[in-house]
């Protein structure tokens, strides 16, 4: 059992690059009594003591949902979406900028040195297994840029004998098609996932006949220059000889899509294409003495080309992005302590058209321990990184606790440091008014939790509070040519409060009811920047979020009912303007026709009530009722290896 | 006939017609049939009609208490979010108001100084007396609804009573009424990549500058809505874009500056000037465009001061590195009493980019469009007279004065 944890942790301990899902890095299945479900045991496989949320995507088979929108239904996260269907989506964790969020794709890290946070849009949502969201200044564990958390998409583990076909059409020319085949033996297993989807997203919308004038009548619209494309290819795969064990993954993604911009100005002829191509792989051996070796190297490179057409744009501007390195952990289990140590080397370069061509080498080295205190009644895990990237150098640090309290309750709390080098654009951007500032400094966010948690039959629930500082950010400001702007790190803010979340199979005998709700409450305050904002509210970040899901599963057929509140929200950093609560139902069913192999057919309803009024906290218009039909051929759980 | 012989008749029908009408002395105007001295007059101190509160003496054309005056002038400090007043000096004096998000554009509705703010998408309304101007009411007097990631209200102007927001974000006018219970009152639609700039108003017809579509709209203000598009593009030069920017109305022609830059936002040759007839709501034959002369690139203001039209110019980067990098910054005067606009020699400003022009008492008050400073202009020497620091910069950034106003 020990070893079992030990080498769990240690999977999980990938840190930057390490952490490739297979079976035995999986989170163990809860078990109750008569059923098993999949809940996580250890909610952040890389930060035994951390706030996060396991959301797992079987949980949502057959619904068309993006990485962004299953992000979103744990607590503490706010999504930017940019009109939906396919558009750019990223994430914000507790009150963070979205560039202050570390994003992997099978623990590759996927921000680039551009900056400006990751578009969740890019994953290939039929890749994903599971995504782990990770709240709280995360620097120590997912490496230098982890502000306000971290987002692990881990994508579907290989499984021999497992496979399965998927096709999806809806609502304004949606459709997708994706199949997936697992083969292997006794000591290797090789995935292969092709998927493929389109969109033309000409959604009708409600819009103000006069956006200057309030409450103005509505007008009907429909989205023009929306469409979207997206393909994507995954192999992934591992091979266990003797006592040693290699894992590897390569992917391929490219994608198209229009940009619409907002009804009051509108941009039909924007658009935008680009790919992204990366891979890891990774050897362990796992010896006797309870020492664990391992090593690994991972790649990415990404291309993105903007066309934003005359006279509104500028024309078209690309961007490559190329990243590579390798790391070397050792991890020991020594008695109640399980200590982990690493270090990585990588180099980054980008070419932009607007940044120019730039690189820079990134050293980092880190320690944690996981201790474990009476029988894993208390655990300790402190943890410190060092990260140098390029002129820039930092220490993140995290130390978190859990203790039994009583049956299945108990306590956790952790306090944590990181720092966000500044990135390329903000150091090198040239264009139109921007102006570069190569003398920037880090930006720093320090934060602590503290939760009860509850982890028994009834399922998993936990009731905490947080708060972080963010310190040193980078804001744009009058540059040093009137009309410029310039980045300075000129802007303090901080952010407080409640994040609840609850998932529970207890009434499973009933239909196989399920239950989910979380639910944030997130005060955020500017405490340093030009007067008129210091006191206001962080723009974007509403006070109020909340999802609750219900879903039934007897056997035959299933459904789910959905609800996600979205609380006002300002739209500007002196809170003049705001955008107001928006409340969404989606719904859906299923039913197997088969069992073995699997056939199963699904349909799903997004936004059941048909708000048309429905929109971004950029203005950007939200899609109105949305039909999805899945057909799904795959094999037989109760088959599968 | 020759356009200086129809410059001599209309001359001649001009003088013929003062004739029969009241002669004042030059530092005089009619008001009501009667020669008055605008800025001594303590009941038309600065404007005909405009009288002074009981004990308050007129004073350059400013209602004054002893020696207490208001400022002559008041500059919108983009960068430091402030409107500031200033003496004719020009140096600032009294406290800056602090508004909201780049005050850029300033507008005065009977006594009261109203600012555009361009990126917080508000106005906000000030009053003035001879302690100076002070915040009248809570900020944002009225608030704008934004549309989308980005605002930019550009130009601010008021007629009959009304507020009129140019609104580039929107591609709109928006008209505002104070005085209603809900003041936005309409908006206009100028069309898609409008970019609305400045505006001038002929009888009940207001003429609006689309620099991104490059035309001139003229909005009918008692149907709110547009009954023309004048394409300017053309006078651009050869593979350049007009960009229309700034409006001005002399006697019964529309005077609009063209930026003419190329693709990269460069000049693309001398600044242009359009010449509208209000009659028929079409380019004047014949006289289009007007080369404003290679002392003066990018013009950037206008203001109409007799016969003449006066237009700023200047042009800088973004990667310019100090104000002798200004090029073509000029006040170029434009003779518009005749059917041909004769363009004068032109007046260089050096190391600035005058911007915004509004002539005071006779004496011009320029905009800095690369400093916090405010430029004297005298228009009978042709030369700036002083400068004065009236919006300093805060922090590391820049300043500039967006716009200026006379005093009141």
């Amino acid at each position: 059992m020990r070893l079992r944890r030990a080498r769990q942790v240690l999977l999980a301990l990938g840190v930057t690059w390490g952490q490739l899902a297979h079976g035995s890095g999986e989170p163990p299945p809860v078990v109750l009594p008569e059923q098993v479900i999949q809940l996580p045991r250890a909610p952040a496989p890389q930060d035994p003591t951390a706030a996060a949320t396991v959301v797992e995507a079987e949980r949502f088979a057959g619904e068309l949902k993006s990485v962004a929108e299953l992000a979103a239904t744990a607590p503490g996260v706010a999504i930017r979406s940019y009109g939906g269907l396919g558009q750019l989506s990223t994430i914000s964790i507790r009150g963070s900028n979205a560039g202050g969020v570390r994003v992997l794709l099978d623990g590759i890290p996927l921000d680039t040195a551009a900056g400006g946070g990751v578009d969740l849009s890019t994953i290939p949502l039929h890749w994903v297994d599971r995504v782990e969201v990770v709240r709280g200044a995360e620097g120590a564990y997912f490496g230098a840029g982890a502000l306000g958390g971290a987002v692990n998409v881990v994508t579907l583990p290989a499984v021999a004998g497992k496979w399965g076909a998927e096709v999806t059409g809806g609502s304004f020319g949606t459709a997708s098609a994706v199949a997936d085949v697992g083969v292997g033996g006794d000591r290797w297993a090789l995935l292969t996932a092709i998927t493929a989807g389109s969109t033309r997203g000409d959604f009708p919308y409600l819009t103000p006949s006069s956006p200057s004038i309030p409450d103005s009548p509505l007008v009907l619209q429909t989205r023009q220059n929306d469409a979207a494309a997206q393909g994507g290819l995954l192999v992934k795969g591992r091979w266990a000889p003797g006592l040693d064990r290699l894992d590897g993954v390569a992917q391929l993604s490219w994608g198209w899509r229009q940009l619409p911009g907002v009804p009051a100005s509108p941009t039909p002829d924007d658009w935008q294409r680009g790919g992204r191509a990366s891979g890891a792989l990774r050897w362990s051996r796992l010896l006797s003495s309870g020492l664990t070796l391992e090593a690994g190297a991972a790649g990415r490179y990404e291309v993105l080309e903007v066309t934003t057409a005359p006279p509104g744009g500028s024309g078209t501007t690309d961007q490559r992005d190329a990243a590579g390195g390798g790391e070397a952990k050792v991890t020991w289990e020594a008695g109640p302590s399980l200590f982990t140590a690493g270090a990585l080397g990588s180099l980054e370069r980008l070419d932009s058209s607007a940044s120019g061509d730039h690189q820079r080498p990134t050293w980092s080295a880190w320690v944690a321990d996981d201790f474990t205190i009476g029988k894993e009644a208390a655990r300790i895990s402190p943890a410190v990184r060092l990260d140098a990237v390029g002129p820039f150098s930092g220490v993140s640090a995290k130390l978190g606790a859990s203790a039994r309290v009583s049956g299945p309750w108990s306590l956790r709390a952790s306090a944590g440091r990181s720092f966000r080098p500044p990135s390329f654009s903000e150091l090198y951007m040239v264009q139109g008014p921007f102006e570069p500032n190569p003398d920037l400094l880090p930006e720093v966010a320090w934060s602590v939790d503290g939760a009860l948690v509850y982890d028994g039959p009834l399922g998993r629930a936990s009731a905490g509070g947080f708060g972080a500082l963010y310190d040193d950010l980078i804001v744009y400001e009058p540059g040093r040519v009137p009309g410029s702007f310039k980045p300075q790190n000129a802007l303090r803010a901080s952010s407080a409060g409640v994040e609840l979340e609850l998932l529970s199979a207890a009434a499973r005998e009933l239909w196989g009811l399920q239950g989910q709700l979380s639910y944030t409450f997130m005060a955020t305050t500017v405490l340093r920047g030009v007067p008129g904002v210091v006191g206001q509210e962080l723009p974007q970040r509403p006070r109020n979020r909340a999802f609750a899901r219900v879903s039934v599963d007897p056997g035959v057929a299933g459904g789910h009912l959905e609800i996600q509140y979205v609380g006002l929200q300002y739209l500007d950093s002196r809170n003049i303007h705001s955008a107001p609560a928006s409340l969404v139902v989606n719904a859906g069913a299923f039913a197997r026709i088969l069992r073995s192999p699997e056939v199963r057919i699904g349909a799903e309803v997004k936004n059941l009530l048909d708000d048309r009024t429905l929109q971004d906290g950029f203005g950007y218009p939200l899609p109105s009722r949305t039909m999805l039909v899945t057909l799904r051929v795959g094999s037989s759980p109760e088959n599968r290896p | 006939m020759t356009s200086r012989t129809a410059a001599l008749l209309l001359l001649a029908a001009s003088l013929a017609a003062c004739k029969a009408e009241v002669v004042c002395t030059s530092d005089q105007v009619t008001c009501d049939g009667q020669c008055i001295s605008l800025a001594s007059d303590p009941l038309n101190c600065g404007a005909c009609g405009r009288s002074c509160g009981a004990g308050e003496s007129c004073s350059a054309g400013l209602c004054c208490q002893g020696s207490a005056c208001p400022p002559a002038v008041y500059a919108a400090c983009f960068n430091g979010n402030a409107v500031q007043g200033s003496t004719s000096a020009p140096v600032a004096v009294g406290a800056p108001v602090a508004v909201e998000s780049g005050p850029i554009s300033l507008a005065w509705r009977g006594t009261s100084l109203w600012v555009a703010n361009s990126i917080s998408n508000t106005l906000d309304r000030m009053k003035v007396s001879p302690a100076g101007l002070a915040a009248d009411g809570a900020f944002p007097t009225v608030s704008i609804p934004v549309s989308g990631p980005f605002s930019d209200l550009e130009f601010l102007a008021e007629w009959n009573g009304l507020l009129h927001v140019s609104n580039a974000a929107v591609g709109s006018l928006v008209i505002v009424d104070p005085a209603a219970a809900s003041p936005i009152v309409a908006e206009v639609a100028l069309g898609d990549f409008a970019y609305p700039q400045g505006m001038a108003f002929v009888a009940n017809k207001a003429y609006v500058a689309l620099n991104g579509s490059g035309e001139v709209v003229v909005v009918d203000l008692g149907t709110r809505t547009v009954t023309k598009r004048i394409d300017l593009s053309a006078l651009a030069s050869p593979g350049a874009s007009a960009l229309p920017s700034r409006v001005a109305v002399s006697g019964n022609r529309v005077y609009v500056t063209l930026w003419n830059l190329d693709a990269t936002y460069s000049p693309a040759g001398h600044g242009r000037l359009a010449v509208i007839d209000a009659t028929t709501d079409a380019l004047v034959p014949s006289v289009n465009p007007v080369d404003l002369g290679g002392s003066c690139l990018n013009p950037a203001g206008i203001a109409v001061l007799g016969g003449t039209v006066w237009v700023t110019c200047g042009f800088f980067p973004y990667t310019a590195t100090s104000a002798a990098d200004i090029v073509g910054a000029a006040f170029v005067p434009v003779d518009v009493s005749g059917s041909v606009p004769v363009v004068g020699a032109a007046a260089p400003a050096s190391l600035a980019a005058p911007g915004a022009i509004s002539f005071c008492n006779g004496m011009g008050f320029a905009a800095d469009r690369f400093s916090g400073n405010v430029l004297r202009f005298d228009p009978a020497a042709g030369t700036v007279t002083s400068r004065g620091l009236v919006c300093p910069a805060s922090g590391t950034g820049s300043s500039f004065v967006a716009d200026v106003t006379c005093g009141r």
